[in-house]
């Protein structure tokens, strides 16, 4: 099939944007006519909340634009997207944490008394924003390492609670597999599941165990080629997993479309 | 000198939760935990203007020189502090629902955040598919196991799939045929993920962790190379 | 149509080529018939997700009896709008089952700050149904940025963290705090979250206060979730949207969740056809190749 010539490129692109701007016109007068429609219902709250759901469909169908071809209405809308993100992120943090976590304790809020040592806080607190000078970002590091240390310093106890308290996951690896019933050794189906797990997580562990090589030891090898297969298996589920989370947050989506917008599902 | 101080800053950061791990509760080291955790918590939300500031930087610059996509730039510069300040306004004047701040707060965050939010990850739905379909071949053994795998665990998570086996659930109590009802596809489902895909996962858990460990004994003990760690 | 005839694909090479936006249309139009073709469905509910509800029904029952102090449950409202779709009914279904049964909770996140207002939002639209009141039959605490450091102090002193609520009001004037001297009065804390929030509560809170951890999860993270599972540390999980519906068949109501499954059947019978379509047609490409290979020697 011959390339298109640019007239042809160009009839094509004039014939999409006329389509982008009737859907545009559509989705604009929908909303206009609707947000009349419910303000005549129920006044300023029945407008302002159509004017809300409107403005949010046309959001959604910008997004969704994308998936047709990259557009300067997606893009604009991605850069709304993060300035909101981080405004709210931003306001939150003030008023979540800096205020009753720091200005009230050295202030005095609500029954507290006043404690001027909280102004302390501010010299390392300062500190972080010596990133933006390349200059003086040595003064960073130190509020920085001084962080990562703290999580380097609990990760210890993070990693040893983790694997070897009660309900730890070394201390679980070890399942029964035989079970006694009535004086005698049994093998039920339990034990088999409990030995296949076993064996996956040797095979799995074999797998990532570079100290030795794997070509002159058989064993080593057999297991690292079967730890593989069952890495596989769990690669499958986890494929199979993701493709209900995805497709979640697609029919979420349109549930607000049909059912909030239009209004034309149950 | 600088860098003396940050191998000492690092490692007394550390020292203070490996010891108070380590060491009995009667040292009374554990005592400091909760004052320490309240001055740190203050600090570190004391960079939170940090993001803020890079955005601005980057954005700001674009608009004043008007260079291509400064009307996003200027969008976004907008957007940010719009929200900001109808949080502020919102949480210091305890703004009642109904009120006008709060109707504008609601309809940045209802109406603009959430649908913007929720549509570009959704956007994935479209794309996982397209992915599978053009790339995921059976090109090796390991390759048909994975397929295979996935195949079984999205039969046995929707009512069709699960519909198609249901009827062996009745053998459930038979003494000969029991193992009919393990052969359920929703049954294999979650053998392959508890079993299977959770013994797998546990493998990797642990090679992870001891990677882990390793890369904080090194940041502690501040023998890790890189730009934080090194003279300038 | 210039005199040159058109170059033909064969239709192994076509079924591997369609157009993206065909299969995005089919996706599209699955997902949509179950809302105007409503699919009833009824799931099997996973042990997993039975062990879940079986702990609140446990929490409620010891309350009930009076068995020892009141136990509460805390809301860890780990998540953002971005994974609203699974996450949301995962909590409205949880909140639906604490109010039933009387069981008192509170919320907070210590990650992300949109998820204790999300939260808020769907405990007062369901408070409605059961006549339950703010501040004595549930409090939000809010988002409390931690790191490691604040977060042992929170596990050690919770109101050393804690001193305002959601609303700002001096937590210990919020009537339900009265009961509650510590993370130890929670006997479950259920963590509903698109990321690896879970894990400082695993690694951290559960060893130092011994509550039960209930994870409410999308569905990608669910398989990390198995080995906890299995070791106990987590004691039951609603994956995805899939886990959320079963949920909400044991409370026998038929929610966000459940009216979703029937999109999601299509969708996924759409994504097992595209692989098998794309499959076949590359096995017969791989078998016409090595026919060539085999004829040109």
């Amino acid at each position: 099939m011959p390339a298109p010539t640019e007239l042809e490129k160009k009839e094509r692109m004039s014939a999409e944007k006329l389509v982008f701007l009737i859907i545009a016109v559509l989705v604009v007068v929908y909303i206009a006519g609707d947000c009349i429609l419910y303000s005549l219902r129920q006044g300023f709250d029945g407008f302002w909340e159509r004017l809300g759901v409107g403005i949010g469909a046309i959001c959604t169908i910008g997004i969704y634009s994308f998936l047709y071809r990259e557009n300067p209405i997606y893009r604009f809308l991605e850069h709304i997207l993060v300035g909101l993100s981080v405004g709210y992120g931003t306001g939150v943090v003030w008023t979540e944490v800096i205020q009753p976590q720091w200005l009230d304790r050295m202030f005095g809020a609500e029954g507290q008394p006043a404690n001027y040592l909280w102004l302390l806080v501010l010299i390392p607190g300062i500190m972080w924003y010596f990133q933006l000078s390349r200059r003086h970002v040595w003064i960073s590091r130190f509020v920085i390492m001084f962080f990562m240390g703290t999580g380097a310093g609990g990760a210890f106890r993070g990693t040893f609670q983790f694997f070897f308290s009660e309900r730890g996951q070394v201390i679980q690896t070890f399942k029964p597999i035989l079970t006694e019933s009535a004086g005698s050794l049994h093998f039920t189906w339990l034990n088999f599941s409990n030995l296949v797990f076993i064996v996956v997580v040797l095979c799995v562990l074999s797998y990532f165990f570079f100290t030795f090589r794997h070509e002159t030891n058989p064993v080593l090898r057999g297991s690292s080629r079967l730890g593989r297969y069952f890495l596989m298996v769990c690669f499958g589920t986890i494929f199979g997993t993701t493709i209900q989370g995805r497709m979640s947050l697609f029919i979420d989506r349109l549930v607000f479309l049909y059912h909030d917008w239009l209004g034309i599902s149950g | 000198m600088r860098r003396n101080i940050i191998i000492i800053l690092t490692f007394v950061g550390g020292l203070y939760y490996f010891l108070e791990f380590v060491l009995p509760g009667e040292t009374g080291i554990s005592k400091l935990i909760v004052e320490i955790g309240k001055v740190t918590l203050a600090i570190g939300a004391c960079a939170f203007l940090l993001g803020v500031i890079n955005l601005l930087r980057l954005h700001g610059t674009r608009v004043v020189l008007r260079r291509s996509g400064w009307h996003n730039s200027a969008a976004l510069i907008v957007a940010l502090f719009v929200m900001l300040i109808v949080h502020l306004v919102r949480y210091y004047s305890h703004a009642a629902e109904g009120d006008a701040v709060w109707r504008i707060y609601n309809l940045l965050w209802d109406n603009m955040r959430v649908p913007l939010d929720s549509t570009i990850f959704s956007l994935l739905a479209f794309y996982i598919v397209s992915a599978a379909y053009r790339s995921f071949r059976i090109k090796s053994g390991e390759a048909a196991v994975m397929m295979a795998a996935a195949v079984v665990v999205m039969l046995g998570q929707i009512p069709t799939g699960q519909e198609v086996t249901l009827w062996l659930k009745g053998y459930e109590n038979d003494p000969g045929l029991w193992w009919l009802s393990r052969i359920r596809v929703d049954t294999i489902r979650e053998w392959l993920m508890q079993y299977w895909n959770g013994a797998a996962q546990r493998g990797i858990i642990f090679g992870a962790a001891i990677g882990g460990l390793a890369m904080s004994l090194r940041i502690w003990l501040s023998l890790e190379r890189g730009s934080f760690f090194d003279r300038q | 149509m210039n005199g040159e005839a058109p170059s033909r694909m064969a239709w192994y090479d076509r079924l591997q080529k369609i157009d993206p936006r065909i299969i995005y249309l089919v996706v599209f139009v699955l997902v949509s018939i179950p809302f105007f073709v409503p699919i009833p469905v009824k799931m099997e509910v996973s042990p997993v997700v039975k062990k879940l509800y079986d702990k609140v029904e446990q929490i409620a029952e010891d309350n009930k009896r009076k068995k020892g102090p009141e136990k509460f449950v805390l809301l860890a409202m780990d998540w953002s709008p971005s994974v609203k779709a699974e996450n949301q009914p995962q909590t409205a279904a949880m909140i639906e089952h604490l109010f039933r049964r009387g069981v008192r909770f509170a919320i907070m996140s210590h990650l992300l700050p949109e998820g204790p207002m999300m939260a808020e939002r769907i405990a007062e639209h369901i408070a409605k149904k059961y006549n339950k009141r703010y501040g004595v039959d549930w409090v939000n605490f809010g988002f409390r940025q931690m790191r490691f450091a604040d977060y042992m102090a929170f596990v050690r002193d919770m109101y050393a963290i804690i001193s305002k609520d959601y609303r700002g009001t001096p937590i210990r004037d919020v009537p339900m705090m009265k009961n509650i001297r510590g993370l130890r009065d929670f006997a479950l804390v259920f963590d509903v979250t698109g990321s690896g929030a879970y894990a400082d509560w695993v690694y951290y809170a559960q060893p130092e206060a011994h509550f039960d951890i209930g994870v409410g999860v999308t569905a990608i993270i669910g398989p990390s979730i198995r080995p906890l599972i299995d070791a106990g540390q987590v004691v039951g999980m609603m994956e995805g949207l899939s886990g959320a519906a079963q949920y909400e068949q044991l409370l026998n109501i038929r929610g966000q969740a459940s009216r979703g499954m029937g999109s999601q059947n299509l969708a996924h019978l759409w994504v097992i056809v595209a692989l098998i379509l794309g499959n076949i047609g590359y096995i017969a490409s791989r078998r016409r190749e090595k026919k060539l290979k085999k004829e040109l020697k």
